[in-house]
């Protein structure tokens, strides 16, 4: 068993916590407040159809409790919208994309391009208005590891998916030819590097 | 060479053995059966003369011929099926057709198929027939599944698909090696489970699964045969009814009683669904992966291929722990989400035996140095908030609402169980790293242990709610093929780093995964 063995410092690793996110399109934002807007606009129909078709009238508390908090719900939707958009953005390396989203959870996935089934690009009826779409990447067995990333111009959107292709493809060659796999140079992973010398317990 | 010959066919179309007819329509009747079985005994109890104890008296002719045609249409439309059925092997695919007006033709290419398993029904066995099960990955579902061809013809197939699978990836001179001696049916037998060892799966099976299987059954029962208990009016408390004819000094007795009978009953159901699914249970080890047979009436073969094993898992419970037994389950990829039928699942493993599993699995792990760390203590004040605080007020309020005191006793012990619990439970939480995979435990009272070799993971992510980002702490998942594993509460900057390193490991890792 003749192969190199490197040793390789954790810290000389790429990080993902230093990167850039890429923002959405600022239209999407735009796509997100009319898809909030049609919602509620149902919703307070419903309300409104409520009160002059059933015993709602007669309860008059009831109903104005309703509408505040409808008035609320909106509120704050429209404010999540706004800090959700600010969150939410994707990084592309060369290896992995990565994508962020989520206010009260905030979510960071990774997915590695070796491991990617394959990709589409969709399109729902309010992005299209403004031209976006949104990029699906696929994994094997399940959807938990999916990734969908929205509000994307539609060169940039097939840019990113044919790119993720072609690694696809490229680490698929690899596997075949099985060539790299004896050089991969080994990382010490003590609880120190990990624990990054502090005591964390 | 006999096989040779049998290989060379299987590019003709053929058609499934006859046995597939009866089969499939034992299938439908089968169907007919569970959802037409209250019509069915209303039917037979209003045409059965009680006095004359036959059902000749008065018969109704509509439904007797009503019953026929839909029988003889069935019957007719499975020999249709059955002959419009064709299955054959053509350029590296396995391939379907059949239908009669609307014709379906699924190609399944071998690189695509990930398991192939054999099942036999009591039908199946008299034939010497068996079920084909093939499953494949990726998001275009497709499974195929043959009733029946002889067992012969099954095994051939599974290995012609399986070696030619091997050819069309081009891998190391070992493989190779690999897949002659599989062809050869090795198996090595693990385990196999004593009447003795069932007795044991079966005491120590999860109980609450038959309580809930007898109280289901009993609920079920009584709706769909309300019609014939003649004073039930719809909405009446079942409780009420049946006490009215007991009187209130017995119904301390009758409990009891109940009590006791669901207990009994609940670890008899646990018990024989154990002897039926898992009597006989031998569990191979084959050079390509493991194999599992087993199965009282019904028998089951499912077999994994050590490549598509994702990750290993196995617990105890306290009643396991007391005869040194694990539940082991072997995940490997499929199409559907985590299938469980995808698992292969092993109830009774004494500890050399899943070190076996380990060691095959992950031939490495031996060698490597593993450090251990915990999780952050701050999972217990969260505990105690969401699995004890929130019960707890709804409880308090109940107890308000109902001037119960024991109940508000209660309400106000609850916190406190969480909160002993959640220590507990953190103490518990470990997870250990290391150059090649991680391996996590945890649990209250049993435990749980997952095994899993970074190359198999295929997607990394860190989760943090707000009290977790305001405190840096994360929770980190890594999700492969067949399910995933869970690390809560970590601070973030060690999460980030095991990220790191995992990308690292999976990106410059070019071995096939699945």
């Amino acid at each position: 068993m003749l192969f190199e063995n490197h040793e390789i410092d954790l810290d000389a690793l790429p990080k993902i916590e230093t990167g850039n996110f890429q923002q959405l399109d600022e239209n999407y934002l735009v796509v997100r407040y009319i898809g909030s807007f049609i919602f509620f606009m149902i919703i307070g129909f419903g309300l409104v159809m409520a009160y002059l078709l059933t015993e709602l009238s007669d309860n008059l508390n009831l109903f104005w409790g309703l509408v505040a908090g409808w008035i609320i719900w909106a509120i704050a939707s429209f404010i999540l919208t706004r800090m959700s958009y600010k969150i939410r953005g994707y990084q592309l390396r060369d290896k992995d994309l990565i994508h962020r989203q989520g206010v009260i959870f905030k979510t960071t996935t990774t997915i590695p391009f070796n491991r990617v089934q394959h990709c589409e690009v969709s399109q729902g009826v309010i992005q299209r208005m403004f031209d976006l779409h949104t990029l699906q990447i696929f994994t094997a067995g399940g959807s938990n590891s999916d990734l969908a990333i929205p509000g994307l111009k539609a060169d940039t959107a097939q840019r990113i998916k044919d790119f993720i292709i072609n690694k696809t493809v490229e680490s698929t060659e690899n596997e075949a030819t099985n060539e790299i796999t004896d050089n991969i140079p080994s990382i010490h992973l003590d609880s120190a590097t990990i624990n990054g010398g502090t005591a964390t317990e | 060479m006999e096989e040779q010959q049998l290989n060379n066919n299987f590019s003709i179309p053929r058609r499934q053995s006859p046995i597939a007819i009866f089969l499939i329509v034992q299938k439908l009747i089968e169907q007919i059966i569970r959802q037409f079985w209250p019509i069915l005994l209303v039917v037979v109890l209003n045409n059965f003369d009680f006095q004359t104890k036959s059902s000749a008296a008065n018969e109704d002719p509509y439904l007797t011929r009503i019953l026929f045609f839909i029988g003889g249409l069935s019957a007719l439309g499975s020999i249709i099926a059955y002959f419009k059925f064709y299955y054959y092997i053509k350029d590296d695919e396995f391939i379907i057709e059949k239908g009669l007006f609307n014709k379906t033709k699924i190609n399944l290419p071998f690189d695509r198929i990930q398991t192939i398993n054999f099942e036999q029904n009591l039908i199946h066995q008299a034939f010497n027939v068996v079920s084909l099960e093939i499953d494949s990955a990726g998001s275009t579902q497709k499974e195929i599944s043959l009733q029946a061809i002889r067992r012969k013809e099954a095994e051939a197939i599974r290995a012609f698909i399986m070696t030619e699978k091997a050819k069309l990836t081009p891998i190391n001179p070992e493989i190779e090696t690999i897949v002659q001696e599989a062809q050869e049916e090795n198996a090595a037998l693990l385990m196999q489970l004593s009447p003795f060892d069932l007795l044991k799966i079966g005491i120590s099976q999860n109980h609450i699964r038959g309580l809930g299987i007898i109280m289901g059954f009993g609920f079920w029962m009584f709706q769909t045969l309300e019609d014939f208990f003649p004073d039930y009016q719809r909405g009446d408390n079942i409780a009420d009814y049946f006490i009215k004819d007991l009187g209130f000094g017995n119904i301390l007795y009758f409990s009891t009683y109940l009590i006791v009978a669901l207990i009994v009953f609940s670890v008899l159901i646990s018990l024989v669904m154990t002897v039926f699914q898992h009597f006989g249970l031998a569990f191979f080890r084959s050079e390509v992966g493991f194999k599992v047979r087993s199965g009282l009436f019904t028998k089951r073969e499912a077999s994994a291929n050590i490549n598509k094993i994702q990750l290993i898992r196995w617990e105890d419970s306290i009643l396991k722990r007391l005869f040194g037994i694990f539940q082991l389950g072997l995940f490997q990829a499929s199409s559907a989400a985590v299938n469980t039928r995808q698992a292969i699942s092993v109830p009774g493993c004494y500890a050399h035996q899943i070190n076996t599993v380990r060691a095959t699995y992950f031939p490495a792990e031996q060698n490597l140095n593993y450090s251990i760390h915990g999780i952050s203590p701050l999972i217990i004040g969260r505990r105690v908030l969401y699995l004890g605080g929130i019960p707890m007020t709804i409880l308090l309020i109940n107890a308000y609402l109902n001037q119960a005191i024991p109940l508000a006793i209660m309400a106000l012990l609850w916190p406190v169980f969480i909160y002993f619990t959640s220590k507990i439970f953190h103490k518990n939480w470990k997870f250990h790293l290391s150059e090649a995979g991680i391996l996590t435990e945890h649990g209250i009272l049993g435990t749980q242990f997952t095994l899993l070799k970074w190359y198999k993971v295929q997607a990394v992510k860190t989760k943090q709610s707000i009290y977790q980002r305001r405190h840096e702490v994360a929770d980190l998942y890594f999700y492969t093929a067949a399910g995933s594993v869970k690390i809560p509460y970590i601070p973030l900057e060690k999460a980030q780093k095991i990220t790191n390193y995992v990308l690292y490991k999976v990106e410059v890792d070019n071995r096939s995964w699945m």
